[in-house]
C-alpha cells in the first residue's frame, strides 16, 4: 500500500501546473544566483566560500517554495473537501504521512537540485563586474549543497511538514515559513553576515552557543572563514568538520524530531476548533411565514461605494487578522524588531551603544522590514486574494450589487491595513525601545517614515501581486508569479546595472536619515519615486480590474469608468514623475549613475595618467567666497587663489582640472595666462602663461563654481547640500593642478573591466622627493540662512547678518596642505580654553549628552599632546557636528577643525560611566591628527597612514592609558586585534607592513594599535613621547617625512630580541597564535604547562621566544607580576612555580603578540 | 420579467452546458427541473451574472444583463447551490455586511431588516455564532435570509433544500411560496415534487435544452389517460423496457412497479392510473435520450 501511496502522490505532485513552474523558475533562480556569486572583493565568483554563501541563500529562497509545496501537499485534502473521504479509509497514519512526505521530499529536492545546476552554470558565466571567475570546481558545489542546501532545505521542509500536518492551516505554514526567515536574519546579524549590514561581532562565549544554535549553519560558516585571508578564500574548501559538523548533525535532529512529532500528534479527527463541524444545535424554523417582511429600497447612488468598501474591508481584515498566526506572526516581528535594535544599538562598536533616537533606530527597522515585508504581502495577498473562493463565499458576493471596484481595491486597502499594522509593530519596538533605555518619546512623530518609506513600497508591491493574483488560476501559482517578480526586478537592475534606486520592486527609498536634517538624504527622489511606483500599482490595478474574476468571468462591464480613473490616475502619476525624474537628471543637472561615474574616472585616468608628471604650480592663499543655499541644495563659490611655481625652472603652461561631477560647474581665469585647450568631458583645462612662471614667482587664479545637487545619484559623503545640515569638503571640488591621482579607480576588477592595470597603489621608497610646498592660508567668507551658520578652518575673523544671511569670515595662515572643508547647521556651541587655546564643540541643539565629553577629551588631549610632543600652533580647536549621512567615517581632522559625525559621536549612548568612552577616545585621536598629518604632513608615498592614522592610534591610547589605566587599553587592543584579523579576510591585495602601508585602513588602525602598544611595553611610555617629540621637531612642515624616518628614531638603540619583535610588526606582516593546552599542577605550587606557538607570515628564523604567563586566582585577578618563559614554534612544556591561591593561567598577558583567538590564552589548572 | 434567448454557453473541453436555451419568466416561481448536469446551473450563473454565455440574451425588463451585469446585480438575491460562509463571523454580522454590499446604507433599516430576517428565519437566537458552526438548514436559512436582503426583484435559488429533512425542506417551501407572489423566483431543482408543489411554470432541462417548458398542471394534463402501471419482477425490467416505454419502476411496500406510457393498454395486467408531474418530466427526458430513463427510488 505505501508503494502506491508514494507513486499516486509522486504522481499527482509532477501533474501540477505549480511544479512545472516552480522547477523552471528555481532553476532561473538558481541561474541568478549563481551570476551573482560574491564573497567580497577580489575573491573569486566561484571560490568556495561565495558558493558556500550562495547554496546558504538558494536555501533560504527555497522556504518560500517550500511553503506552497507543503501546502500543495499536506492541505489539499482540506481545501478540496476530500478530508472525510481520505481520513476514513483504512491507511494507517504511518502510511499516510510518510508517503506525503516522501512526495514531498522528492519534488523539493528535485526543484532544488536544479536550482543547483542553474547556480553551476550561473557562475561559469563571465562577470559583468570584471570580478574574476576562478576555476570551476563542481566538488565545491556539491560539498556546499550537502553541507547547507540540502540539511537546512530539509531542516524547512520537516517544520512546515509538521505546522501544515498539526494545524491544518495554511496562514499557519506561511507563518512558519516567515518565522524561518526571521531566524535566518537574527542568524545572519549575529554570525556577522555580509547579507547583515552593520552586523557586530558577538564575544567568545556568546559565539559558542550562537554556533550550535544557529539552524542554517550561517555562523559556522561565518566562524570558519573569520579569519581565512584572500588566498584561503579562493581556494579553500568549506569543510564539515567540528563546529560545522555539530551544527548540522544538530540541526538534522531536529529535523528528524520534527517529523517524529508530526507523526505523533497526527490525527485523521478533524481539530476541534477547525469551525467546520457543527457546533450549535438545530432549532428547526418556527415561524414560517415572511408575509409582511418589509423591504429595504436598495440605494446605489453616491456613498454605497464608500460603505460597501468599508464594511467589505471590516469583513475582510476581521477574516485575515483574528486568529492564532497573525498573533505568531506579530510576535515572531517584535521577536525580529526587538533583537535588531538590541543587537545593532545595544551593542554599537566596541560595546558602546547608540543613543536611542528614532532617526537612528528607522534605519535599523528598516533593514529587516525590507527583507521581511515582500514575503509577507506575497503570502498574504494570496489568502486575501482567494478569500471568498476558498470559502465557497464567492457566489454569493460576486452577484450582488457591490461594484467590482470594490472588490479589488478593498483587498489592496486591506493588504494596506496589514502593512500598516506591521510597521506599528516596528513603530511600537521602537518606542519602547526608547523608554527602556530611558531616552523618553520625543521624536514619535519620525516614525511616520517607517509608514511611507517601508510602508507605501510594500503597499505598492502587494498592488502588483494582487494582481498577478487575479490573473493567475490558483494561488500558489500567483504566489510564485510575486516572487518572481521580486527576482526578476532584481535580475533587471543587476543584469542592465540600472543605477536609479527607484527602478527595483518594491522600491525602499534609502535609509539614510539624520537628526540634523529632519530627514533623509534623497527624501525628493523617494518622493518623485514613490509617485512612479503608485502610478504604476495603479495601471496595474486598472488592469487587474478590467479583467477582473468576478464569478467565472474575467472581463467585469460596468467597470468602465473606476478603471479609467484608476488608469488615468495612474498614468498621471507615471508620466508626471517619471518626466520630472528625467528633467531633474538629465536637464536639472546632469545626474551620473555609480557606473557612468566609474566609466568617467577610468576615461580620466586613460587620458590624463601620462601627464602626471608634468611639473604643475602649487597653490599659496586662498580668499573665499561660499554662499550655501540648503533650501535649494546648491552652493556657489567665488575665489582668487594664488599659486607659485616650486620648481627650480620656470612653468609655460599649467593644467587645472575640476571634475564635473556631481551637478559642478566651475569658470575659471589667469592672470597673465591664455587657456589652450579645455577637454569639458574630464574638465581639463590648461593655461599658457603669457610670460613663463619664474621659479618662486606667484599668480593669481579666479574662479567661479556653482553645485546644484538633488538626491538623485548615489549619496555623497563628503559633498552635500541640505537644510539643517550641510557639509562640502571644498577642496576636493574647487580647480586642483595637474593630474588628480585620487580620481583613479582602485578595485582591480573593475579596473580590469575598463581596461586598466592593476592599482600602483601609493608608489614607493624610490619615488622621489615631492616638490616642495609652501603653507597654504585662508580667508573664507561663508554665508548661510538665517538661523543657520557655517563653519570653517581657523578663526572667527568676523561675523555678521545681512540680506536674512548669516555671514563668518575664517582666516588661517598656516595649512601644511590645501585641504579645507566647511558646515552649515543650526548650531549651538560649548566652549572651554586650554593653554590658551579655545576648544570650542558646535553641535546640534539636543545633541548636547556628549558635548563635555568631548570638551573634557579635547581639552585633555591638547594638553597632553603639547606637553609631550610640541607646541599646538593654532588659537582655536573645534569640534563640529555634521550629519549622520558622512557615518562613512566617525571624524575628519582638519587645521583646528574636527569634523564629528552626528550618530558616531554626538548620538553615542556615553552615560553609563563604566562603558568603554569611544567619544573621547575618537576625539583624543582627531587631536592627534593635528600632529600626525597635520603639522607633520607625510611624503604621499608609502608608509604614509603610519605617520598620520598609526600615531593617532598611539595618541589616543597615551591619553587614555593616563586617564583609564590598563584595564580600558587591554580590552581595546583586544577588541581591535579582531577588527583586524577579520578585516584582513576582505583584503583584495597582499597586506603591506605597516611602513609601507597605502590605502589600506585597518592595517593602519588595528594593526598600528598593537604595534604602538609593544613599542610602549618595550620602550616605556616616557621614552615613546620622547622620541615622537624629537621626530616632530625634525619633520614638521615644511618637512616630508616617509614611515622610515619615524622607524629610526623610534628603534634607535633598541635591544635585539626587542627590535626583532618591532620590526616584526613595522616592517613584516607576522601573526601568532598562541594557544595553552595544558595547566596541570603537580605539586602545590608547581604547574606543568603545555603551550602551543604557531606563527604565520614572513617571520624570523625560528628563535627562542620569551612569553610571558600570569596566574590568576578564581575570580580571575592577577596574582603577582608577569613571569617568563622561553618557548618556540610548535609545542614546548615547562613547570613553573604559582603562589599560592592560583586558580588559572593564561599566556601573554600584557597582549605582546598580534594573534587573532585569544580565548584559549587561559587554562584552568587541573590536576594531573 | 426575465426573458432569455438562444442561450448557448460551451465549456473549455468541449462541453456544451446550454444549447439554445428561450424561456420568458414572469412573476412567481419558475421551476428548473432536469438531472444532473442538465445546465440548471450553468443557467442560473449565466442569469447571476457569474458567468458569460457565448451566445444568446438574457433580458430583465427589457434590459440586456449580459452586457449591463450590475443591474441583475440590483435586483437580485442569490442563492447558489453549494455555498460556504466565512469563519468566525457571525450570523448577524454577515447579513449586517451583505446588506451592505446590496445598497442598504441607512443603518437603522438595515438593522432592522437584518433583525426581522433572523427573527423569521428563527436565527435570531444564535445571532451572534459563526455561521460556520450552523447546522445545514441553519445555513439554508441564513442563505435565503440574505437573498432576501434589500429589495429584491429577482431571486435565484439553485437546488435549495439539497441535505435538508422534509420537515426543514417543508417549511422552507412555504417560505418560498410567500415570497414569491410578487417577485420572479427562479427554482433550480431536480425534485420533481418541489416544482409541482410551488411552481406556477416549470421547463425541463437536459442536455443543455429546454425540453418542456409550461404550468406544473398543464404539462400534467397532456398525459392523463396515457399512463399505465403494474407490479413486475426486477428481473423482468429489461424486457418491459425493450417492449414499452417504461417512464420509472418504483418500489412499493417491497414490491416492484413500473410506469409505461400508452395511447392505449400496452397489455394485460396494466391498470391506467393518473399521471404526475414526475411522469411529464420523464417522458421529457426520455424523448431527449431516445430511451426510457429509469429511477429508482426505495
Amino acid at each position: 500500500m505505501f508503494r502506491d501511496l508514494v507513486r499516486f502522490e509522486l504522481g499527482y505532485q509532477f501533474s501540477q501546473t505549480l511544479i512545472r513552474v516552480a522547477v523552471a523558475a528555481f532553476f532561473l533562480l538558481g541561474f541568478f544566483l549563481g551570476y551573482t556569486l560574491y564573497a567580497g572583493p577580489n575573491v573569486y565568483r566561484l571560490a568556495p566560500i561565495a558558493i558556500a554563501q550562495g547554496m546558504v541563500l538558494l536555501s533560504l529562497s527555497s522556504f518560500f517554495g517550500l511553503a506552497l509545496f507543503t501546502g500543495n501537499a499536506v492541505l489539499r485534502d482540506r481545501t478540496h473537501g476530500m478530508e472525510p473521504l481520505v481520513h476514513t479509509t483504512p491507511v494507517t497514519f504511518f502510511s499516510f504521512l510518510s508517503s506525503r512526505l516522501l512526495g514531498l521530499i522528492v519534488v523539493v529536492f528535485l526543484v532544488v537540485g536544479l536550482a543547483g545546476l542553474g547556480m553551476v552554470i550561473g557562475g561559469t558565466l563571465p562577470s559583468p563586474h570584471g570580478a574574476e571567475v576562478g576555476p570551476l570546481r563542481i566538488s565545491a558545489f556539491l560539498s556546499a549543497f550537502f553541507t547547507f542546501t540540502v540539511p537546512n532545505v530539509f531542516l524547512g521542509l520537516s517544520l512546515l511538514f509538521c505546522v501544515a500536518t498539526l494545524c491544518r492551516g495554511q496562514i499557519a505554514v506561511y507563518v512558519a515559513g516567515i518565522a524561518l526567515f526571521i531566524v535566518y536574519i537574527v542568524g545572519s546579524m549575529l554570525s556577522n553576515s555580509p547579507v547583515m549590514a552593520q552586523s557586530k561581532q558577538l564575544s567568545a562565549d556568546e559565539t559558542k552557543l550562537a554556533v550550535l544554535l544557529d539552524p542554517f549553519g550561517v555562523f559556522p560558516l561565518y566562524e570558519q572563514v573569520r579569519y581565512w585571508d584572500l588566498a584561503a578564500k579562493n581556494t579553500q574548501l568549506i569543510l564539515l568538520e567540528g563546529d560545522l559538523l555539530a551544527n548540522r548533525l544538530i540541526w538534522m535532529t531536529v529535523s528528524l524530531a520534527l517529523c517524529c512529532i508530526a507523526y505523533r500528534f497526527f490525527r485523521f479527527r478533524e481539530a476541534a476548533t477547525t469551525g467546520r463541524t457543527p457546533a450549535i444545535v438545530n432549532r428547526p424554523l418556527a415561524v414560517s411565514s415572511f408575509a409582511g417582511l418589509q423591504p429595504v429600497r436598495p440605494r446605489f447612488g453616491g456613498g454605497f461605494v464608500l460603505r460597501t468598501l468599508c464594511s467589505k474591508i471590516a469583513v475582510d481584515m476581521q477574516l485575515m487578522v483574528r486568529g492564532l498566526p497573525l498573533l505568531l506572526l506579530s510576535l515572531l516581528c517584535l521577536f525580529l524588531f526587538g533583537m535588531v535594535l538590541t543587537e545593532e544599538m545595544g551593542r554599537g562598536d566596541l560595546g558602546v551603544p547608540l543613543a536611542a533616537r528614532a532617526a537612528l533606530i528607522i534605519p535599523e527597522l528598516q533593514d529587516p522590514m525590507r527583507i521581511l515585508g515582500p514575503l509577507v504581502v506575497i503570502f498574504f495577498t494570496a489568502e486575501w486574494a482567494w478569500l471568498e473562493r476558498e470559502h465557497r463565499f464567492d457566489g454569493i458576493v460576486d452577484s450582488s450589487a457591490v461594484p467590482s471596484v470594490v472588490l479589488w481595491v478593498a483587498k489592496w486597502l486591506g493588504l494596506g491595513c496589514l502593512i500598516l499594522f506591521l510597521i506599528s509593530l516596528a513603530v511600537m519596538v521602537g518606542a519602547g525601545y526608547q523608554l527602556v533605555r530611558g531616552a523618553g518619546i520625543h521624536d514619535l512623530s519620525t516614525y511616520a517614515r517607517l509608514y511611507g518609506f517601508v510602508g507605501f513600497p510594500l503597499w505598492f508591491f502587494a498592488g502588483w501581486v494582487l494582481a498577478l493574483q487575479n490573473f493567475l488560476p490558483n494561488k500558489y501559482l500567483g504566489m510564485l508569479a510575486g516572487a518572481g517578480l521580486l527576482v526578476l526586478a532584481r535580475a533587471l537592475r543587476n543584469l542592465f546595472q540600472w543605477e536609479l534606486s527607484f527602478l527595483t520592486m518594491p522600491f525602499f527609498p534609502a535609509p539614510h536619515m539624520s537628526e540634523m536634517t529632519g530627514g533623509g538624504y534623497g527624501d525628493d527622489v523617494a518622493f518623485w519615486g514613490m509617485l512612479l511606483h503608485l502610478g504604476a500599482a495603479l495601471l496595474v490595478g486598472a488592469a487587474a480590474l478590467f479583467f477582473l474574476r468576478r464569478g467565472h468571468k474575467r472581463r467585469a462591464f460596468g467597470v468602465m469608468r473606476p478603471v479609467a480613473v484608476l488608469a488615468v490616475v495612474g498614468l498621471t502619476a507615471l508620466v508626471a514623475s517619471a518626466g520630472v525624474v528625467f528633467y531633474k537628471t538629465h536637464f536639472d543637472m546632469q545626474v551620473a549613475s555609480g557606473h557612468e561615474i566609474e566609466a568617467w574616472r577610468a576615461g580620466y585616468e586613460k587620458t590624463y595618467r601620462a601627464t602626471a608628471d608634468r611639473p604643475q604650480p602649487v597653490y599659496r592663499a586662498g580668499r573665499v567666497q561660499v554662499d550655501v543655499f540648503p533650501e535649494r541644495r546648491r552652493y556657489q563659490v567665488t575665489a582668487t587663489y594664488r599659486f607659485m611655481n616650486p620648481h627650480a625652472h620656470a612653468l609655460e603652461q599649467m593644467t587645472l582640472t575640476t571634475p564635473p561631477l556631481r551637478g559642478l560647474r566651475c569658470r575659471t581665469r589667469v592672470e597673465g595666462a591664455n587657456r589652450k585647450d579645455v577637454d569639458s568631458r574630464f574638465g581639463v583645462e590648461t593655461y599658457v602663461f603669457e610670460t613663463p612662471l619664474q621659479p618662486g614667482e606667484e599668480g593669481q587664479l579666479h574662479f567661479e563654481l556653482t553645485v546644484k545637487q538633488s538626491g538623485f545619484g548615489s549619496m555623497d559623503g563628503e559633498h552635500y547640500v541640505l537644510p539643517g545640515g550641510s557639509y562640502i569638503e571644498l577642496s576636493k571640488f574647487v580647480p586642483n593642478f595637474g593630474y588628480l591621482a585620487h580620481l583613479e579607480l582602485t578595485n582591480d576588477p573593475l579596473r580590469r573591466k575598463f581596461g586598466l592595470p592593476a592599482h600602483s597603489g601609493w608608489g614607493n621608497d624610490d619615488d622621489s622627493d615631492p616638490p616642495t610646498q609652501p603653507w597654504f592660508s585662508l580667508e573664507l567668507t561663508a554665508s548661510a540662512p538665517a538661523g543657520s551658520r557655517a563653519l570653517s578652518l581657523g578663526r572667527l575673523e568676523r561675523e555678521w547678518e545681512s540680506d536674512g544671511r548669516h555671514f563668518s569670515t575664517f582666516r588661517i595662515d598656516q595649512i601644511s596642505s590645501h585641504w579645507y572643508a566647511l558646515s552649515v547647521g543650526d548650531y549651538a556651541v560649548a566652549e572651554t580654553t586650554v593653554d590658551d587655546v579655545r576648544v570650542a564643540v558646535w553641535y546640534r541643539p539636543g545633541h548636547e549628552a556628549n558635548v563635555q565629553t568631548m570638551l573634557d577629551a579635547a581639552a585633555g588631549a591638547l594638553s597632553y599632546f603639547q606637553t609631550h610632543w610640541g607646541e599646538y600652533p593654532y588659537q582655536d580647536l573645534r569640534i563640529v557636528e555634521i550629519p549622520a549621512f558622512s557615518a562613512r567615517f566617525g571624524a575628519t581632522s582638519y587645521a583646528t577643525t574636527i569634523f564629528a559625525v552626528e550618530s558616531r559621536l554626538f548620538l553615542l549612548d556615553q552615560q553609563d560611566e563604566d562603558a568603554f568612552n569611544m567619544v573621547g577616545r575618537i576625539v583624543a585621536h582627531e587631536v592627534g591628527h593635528q600632529w600626525w598629518g597635520g603639522m607633520v604632513n607625510p611624503a604621499p608615498v608609502a608608509g604614509y597612514r603610519m605617520l598620520t592614522e598609526v600615531l593617532c592610534e598611539y595618541a589616543e591610547s597615551a591619553v587614555f592609558a593616563e586617564w583609564y589605566g590598563w584595564d580600558e587599553e587591554r580590552f581595546y587592543l583586544d577588541e581591535v586585534a579582531a577588527k583586524y584579523f577579520f578585516f584582513r579576510g576582505y583584503d583584495a591585495v597582499e597586506e603591506p607592513s605597516l611602513h609601507r602601508i597605502g590605502g589600506e585602513t585597518h592595517p593602519a588602525y588595528f594593526k598600528g594599535a598593537h604595534a604602538m602598544h609593544l613599542a610602549t611595553q618595550f620602550l616605556g611610555r616616557e621614552t615613546v613621547n620622547q622620541r615622537l617629540a624629537a621626530f616632530f621637531e625634525a619633520h614638521r612642515f615644511p618637512a616630508r617625512p616617509r614611515s622610515t624616518d619615524l622607524l629610526a628614531i623610534l628603534l634607535e638603540d633598541v635591544p635585539t630580541p626587542q627590535r626583532v619583535r618591532l620590526e616584526e610588526l613595522f616592517k613584516r606582516v607576522v601573526t601568532y597564535d598562541l594557544r595553552l593546552r595544558e595547566a596541570n599542577r603537580d605539586t602545590d605550587d608547581l604547574v606543568h604547562l603545555a603551550i602551543q606557538v604557531e606563527i604565520q607570515g614572513d617571520s624570523a628564523e625560528n628563535r627562542p621566544m620569551e612569553l610571558e604567563w600570569i596566574a590568576l586566582d578564581q575570580k580571575r585577578r592577577p596574582l603577582g607580576e608577569p613571569q617568563t618563559v622561553t618557548v618556540k614554534a610548535g609545542d614546548t612544556a615547562v613547570r613553573v612555580k604559582v603562589p599560592l591561591g592560583a586558580a588559572s593561567i593564561e599566556v601573554d598577558p600584557r597582549r605582546l603578540y598580534l594573534e587573532a583567538n585569544r580565548g584559549d590564552n587561559r587554562r584552568t589548572i587541573t590536576l594531573p | 420579467m426575465l426573458s432569455i434567448t438562444h442561450l448557448s454557453k460551451t465549456y473549455p473541453g468541449g462541453v456544451r452546458a446550454l444549447d439554445g436555451v428561450t424561456l420568458d419568466i414572469g412573476t412567481g416561481i419558475f421551476g428548473l427541473l432536469g438531472p444532473n448536469g442538465a445546465g440548471k446551473s450553468t443557467l442560473m450563473r449565466t442569469i447571476a451574472a457569474l458567468q458569460e454565455p457565448d451566445q444568446g440574451s438574457i433580458l430583465w425588463d427589457g434590459t440586456d444583463i449580459v452586457r449591463y451585469p450590475h443591474l441583475v446585480r440590483q435586483v437580485l438575491g442569490y442563492l447558489p447551490q453549494d455555498f460556504g460562509v466565512y469563519p468566525k463571523i457571525s450570523a448577524e454580522r454577515l447579513l449586517d455586511h451583505m446588506a451592505v454590499l446590496k445598497g442598504l446604507r441607512d443603518k437603522k433599516e438595515r438593522r432592522r431588516q437584518v433583525d426581522e430576517l433572523l427573527e423569521r428565519t428563527n436565527l435570531a437566537w444564535c445571532r451572534r455564532q459563526a455561521v460556520a458552526q450552523f447546522s445545514g438548514g441553519m445555513r439554508q436559512r441564513f442563505g435565503i435570509a440574505q437573498a432576501l436582503l434589500g429589495d429584491p426583484r429577482l431571486i435565484i435559488v439553485d437546488e435549495p433544500t439539497a441535505g435538508l429533512d422534509p420537515e426543514e425542506r417543508n417549511r422552507f417551501h412555504n417560505l418560498l411560496g410567500e415570497i414569491g407572489e410578487n417577485i420572479t423566483i427562479v427554482l433550480s431543482t431536480h425534485i420533481v415534487e418541489d416544482v409541482r408543489r410551488l411552481c406556477g411554470k416549470a421547463a425541463v432541462m437536459a442536455g443543455g435544452k429546454v425540453l418542456l417548458e409550461g404550468r406544473p398542471d398543464h404539462l400534467v394534463e397532456q398525459l392523463q389517460g396515457r399512463v399505465w402501471r403494474r407490479s413486475a419482477a426486477r428481473a423482468d425490467l429489461p424486457q418491459w423496457r425493450q417492449r414499452h416505454r417504461v417512464l420509472s419502476d418504483r418500489l412499493e411496500a417491497g414490491r416492484c412497479f413500473i410506469r409505461v406510457l400508452a395511447d392505449h393498454q400496452p397489455e394485460a395486467g396494466f391498470e391506467p392510473c393518473p399521471a404526475h408531474l414526475e411522469d411529464a418530466y420523464f417522458a421529457a427526458l426520455a424523448a431527449h435520450e431516445g430511451e426510457v430513463a429509469v429511477c429508482s427510488a426505495t
